[in-house]
């Protein structure tokens, strides 16, 4: 399946674009519906999936009964995250995975590493028009 | 920047309270709801029966992002 490119402004001026999903999030334990659609952006920099506490909340999870794990970024300044369990939905897919939750993320959410890309082939092409990516299911025995 | 990309969402989002939790129409061209939380937007959706939509948090600036 194919998706455009999401365009962002910059404070430069200009724009910018990112590799994002419509993606949702419903509580495992739970078995509630998903929640609305949110834009994650795709990131095979980061380790895990991680989603904003906002989110989190929204669906009934106690944020901080998680299990604490940290995570740094570009400024290696270390971040404490709560692992829970969740269904992850992006189009067309269901996954159960293990995602981090903080209210320190400058955005919704991040699909990273485990959760994400361990399911998908993903095929990045800026140059072609429009620019998108495609996902290619994985199915491991 | 290829002129395929969506410069209406681009200016919607610049309009868009910084910081904050924003809903986009369908067609993501305009705002449709905003809210300090996630679930304040998503509140908001569902008193104006609003059914498609995606929901975005905006940052303190629009700032470029290296993650």
């Amino acid at each position: 399946m194919r998706f455009a490119y999401k365009n962002y402004p910059t404070n430069r001026g200009g724009d910018d674009w990112w590799a994002a999903l419509p993606t949702q999030l419903a509580n495992s334990a739970k078995h509630s519906p998903p929640c609305r659609k949110f834009e994650a952006l795709i990131d095979s920099g980061a380790a895990i999936c991680i989603f904003h506490s906002s989110i989190g909340e929204s669906i009934g999870l106690r944020i901080d009964r998680g299990e604490e794990d940290e995570t740094t970024g570009v400024s290696g300044q270390a971040t404490k995250i709560y692992l829970h369990n969740v269904s992850l939905y992006v189009p067309g897919h269901i996954l159960k995975i293990k995602a981090g939750f903080t209210d320190q993320l400058p955005l919704a959410g991040i699909l990273g590493r485990a959760g994400f890309f361990e399911h998908f082939k993903v095929t990045f092409d800026p140059s072609s028009n429009p620019p998108g990516f495609e996902l290619e299911r994985i199915h491991r025995a | 920047m290829p002129a395929t990309l969506n410069i209406a969402r681009s200016e919607a989002l610049r309009a868009a309270p910084l910081d904050s939790w924003i809903a986009l129409a369908e067609d993501e061209t305009r705002i449709v709801a905003t809210g300090a939380t996630y679930e304040e937007v998503s509140r908001r959706l569902d008193e104006a029966g609003v059914e498609d939509s995606v929901i975005i948090k905006t940052p303190k600036s629009w700032i470029r992002f290296a993650v």
